[in-house]
């Protein structure tokens, strides 16, 4: 049921909007930490835990839509998750120990190594998401990795700058600090090519199945590009649609690659669910879903809309 | 060399026992702060709202980590156990896709208590939104119960079919909510994990207010923190001994091999005595004190129903008989944390001081019992089931991933909750003693 592809990929795009926010923010941190340390912990603090939920929703949606591409996937991916799932753990405890260290003199060096740990898991996550669209580093007949041909390879890393790079820019339109307009504004001219570099890298990998909707990513490049002015200008809806746009861009991801995997090797389709549970997944994920972004609207209303946080 | 699946049960295990005790803390330590935020305005005492804020402090950090490590734990039964995570997919893998809404929950809510409760409207507001975080803690612990539950009376599914030739089919999603053990279990996870937390408390409390370098301010502030988290910690005590006795009834229907395996019931017999201690030597029990009749009462209501033995199972399908032992051992402690609460009743009846130096120890004592009882009571409920990960369906050497690729990944798991422990206590150390006590109360040492 190609329904159950688009509610997958759509919350895996939740939760990769977000990421991509955080490092972002991460960026930023590194590269200008104490000058705008405020505004960055205004929007990361409430932002990491949601992130991290997200993740584990994602997850658990993924097992309960192709439940058997378990026996399939986790040997393959085993290492990169695993090392990811560590560095969740590091950068969590010290992203909430500066949180309440409030003005303590290891506030600013636990900050940093929540945006090295973020980096890192950025840079595993692009890897194994490339590798997932492109087949590079995976033998799909013995089933196993070659990790370090997944992760240094041209399609694997422009994804991963591409994502830095729309991370950088967004969070620099949602911190609405002056100071890294110059950063921000190369940054959001820089994605496209990047993206543009990226495909190229995949086609020359023999990845042809991710250029063959790119008209889809030129649309992509012209909305993200739009937000340029909007931003400069200090509009307040480039803060509201920058968001939104993020995650449309990675939704196009999943009309790219139409439930097929590693280049065209697998299809998503055989994996999924039996019917008895499917319409249940569905029930559940409109239900629940929808006092989920209820919550979340209340809960953005309240910290960021109605002034500033308590 | 060592067989992989050792591995994936080390690492499973060392994840699981951390990530309980974060998950148990994560339920009962909200509840307690809705409740000292509640006392701090119906009272008009700041003195609660201070101790709320401080234990707020040392909930985000254990979040954090919670987060992450359910994130862990998750990964490690998609990688460790791809077969039973395949039938879990698709036979039962509602609870925990609901589970996951309900963690959601759960983390707007604190990052509302947290950013943005001062914008709240109700003067009650905040002892609220604490209380629904406790509520959906304690809901995202009931619905992955559901799972284990699941594993301990299997349904929704053909059983014969699976056995017979691995096929996944007859499915009916919705009966893992309502599987012979799923309510019971539930009961008994949710009150455990309220008299753990509350426990937990209960220790943080009384340690700081037995140290002898406090200011009596402190001591004061202290003491009026500990009064609610004893009367919570004894609460939970008795419904945790309600819910076990049910539980164990259950299973005396369910899992008879586990059943006479914790009991160590060797031939089924009427008149069955309870067992306190004893060791299985040559096919006899040993060295342990009967009481009469005592089991049938307990298992089946008469002293003269009959109780299963293990002889009726092929020894192959018996559970580590070390479980009496570990049985024994969690009723006897928590029957130890009950009576140091009974203690302190019996003082506040009497109308005498109710929290002297000798009590204060136990209460520390007793918390730190209480973690073990739970960690206890938890590697029993596992190894009872051994060797099934699904009873009487699916084995946990069937189950597990032993690709040797697997390795480095569940070593890093095992070193990396190792070194967190104590990573994550000290993070909480230097927080605290950043800030002291003394300087929020506004007090000279």
């Amino acid at each position: 049921m190609i329904f159950l592809y688009y509610l997958n990929y759509a919350i895996f795009a939740a939760f990769l909007s977000l990421f991509i926010l955080e490092l972002g923010m991460a960026i930023h941190a590194v590269l200008g930490y104490g000058k705008s340390r405020e505004r960055i912990r205004r929007y990361v603090m409430p932002l990491w835990g949601i992130t991290g939920t997200f993740s584990v929703l994602y997850l658990v949606e993924l097992v309960a839509t192709y439940p058997n591409l378990v026996p399939a996937a986790s040997p393959l991916y085993l290492a990169p998750v695993g090392a990811a799932a560590l560095l969740v753990i590091l950068r969590n405890l010290f992203l909430a120990s500066s949180e309440v260290m409030g003005g303590h003199a290891l506030e600013g060096r636990a900050f940093m190594i929540y945006s090295a740990s973020t980096l890192a898991i950025a840079f595993l996550l692009s890897g194994i998401l490339a590798s997932t669209v492109s087949g590079i580093g995976v033998d799909v007949v013995t089933g196993s990795l070659n990790l370090p041909a997944m992760l240094f390879n041209g399609f694997s890393l422009s994804v991963f700058a591409a994502m830095a790079l729309m991370g950088v820019f967004a969070a620099a339109v949602l911190i609405g600090d002056k100071r890294g307009r110059a950063v921000a504004c190369l940054s959001a001219f820089l994605a496209p090519v990047v993206i543009v570099a990226a495909l190229g890298f995949g086609i020359s990998y023999g990845a042809h199945a991710v250029a063959a909707n790119a008209y889809l990513v030129i649309l992509y490049e012209l909305l993200l590009a739009g937000l340029v002015p909007l931003y400069l200008a200090g509009m307040e809806n480039a803060r509201k649609l920058v968001l939104p746009i993020v995650f449309i861009g990675i939704l196009v991801f999943a009309v790219l690659q139409n439930q097929m995997l590693f280049n065209g090797a697998a299809s998503l389709g055989i994996f999924e669910t039996n019917s008895a549970a499917a319409l249940d997944l569905i029930i559940i994920t409109v239900v629940c879903g929808a006092l989920l972004i209820g919550a979340l609207a209340y809960f953005v209303r309240l910290t960021f809309l109605k002034g500033a946080t308590s | 060399m060592l067989p992989v699946v050792l591995f994936d049960r080390s690492a499973m295990g060392i994840s699981l026992a951390v990530h309980i005790v974060l998950a148990v803390v994560g339920i009962a330590l909200p509840a307690m702060i809705a409740i000292y935020e509640y006392l701090g305005i119906k009272r008009n005492d700041s003195d609660y709202l201070t101790i709320a804020r401080r234990l707020t402090t040392a909930l985000i950090v254990l979040f954090a980590v919670g987060t992450a490590s359910g994130f862990v734990v998750a990964a490690s039964f998609f990688f460790a156990w791809p077969p039973f995570m395949q039938l879990v997919g698709n036979v039962a893998i509602l609870p925990l896709y609901l589970e996951s809404f309900s963690f959601f929950g759960e983390a707007i809510l604190i990052a509302v208590y947290v950013y943005s409760s001062g914008r709240l409207k109700s003067k009650y507001g905040r002892a609220v939104v604490m209380g629904m975080v406790s509520f959906f803690a304690a809901l995202t612990a009931s619905l992955i119960t559901m799972i284990n539950a699941f594993m301990n009376t299997p349904a929704g599914f053909d059983i014969g079919k699976y056995i017979a030739g691995g096929q996944i089919t007859g499915v009916n999603p919705l009966a893992v909510f309502n599987t012979p053990s799923t309510w019971i279990e539930i009961s008994h996870v949710v009150t455990t994990s309220f008299y753990t937390g509350a426990f937990v408390l209960v220790m943080f409390l009384a340690y700081k207010m037995h140290k002898r370098s406090i200011t009596d301010r402190e001591r004061q502030l202290y003491r009026k923190a500990l009064g609610p988290a004893v009367a919570v910690a004894l609460l939970f005590t008795v419904l945790s001994i309600l819910t076990g006795i049910a539980s164990i009834t259950t299973l005396y229907a369910q899992q008879p091999e586990k059943y006479a395996a914790m009991e160590l019931d060797m031939v089924p017999m009427a008149f069955a005595p309870e067992y306190i201690g004893g060791f299985y030597v040559n096919g006899h029990v040993v060295d342990g004190i009967p009481i009469p009749g005592l089991q049938s009462i307990l298992a089946t209501g008469s002293p003269s129903g009959t109780v299963p033995g293990l002889s009726q199972y092929p020894q192959s399908s018996w559970p580590p008989l070390i479980i009496h032992f570990m049985f024994d051992l969690m009723i006897g402690l928590a029957l130890l944390t009950g009576l140091v609460l009974l203690i302190v009743l019996m003082l506040k009846i009497l109308k005498r001081e109710i929290f002297p130096r000798l009590v204060l120890i136990g209460l520390v004592a007793s918390g730190a019992i209480a973690l073990f009882v739970l960690e206890d009571g938890w590697v029993l409920a596992e190894l009872g089931r051994q060797p099934w990960i699904v009873y009487n369906v699916l084995t946990v050497a069937k189950a597990a991933n032993t690709s040797p690729t697997i390795l480095p990944v569940l070593i890093g798991i095992i070193v990396f909750y190792i070194v967190i422990i104590p990573l994550t206590l000290f993070v909480l150390k230097r927080i605290f003693d950043s800030r002291p006590l003394a300087g929020e109360l506004g007090v000279k040492r």
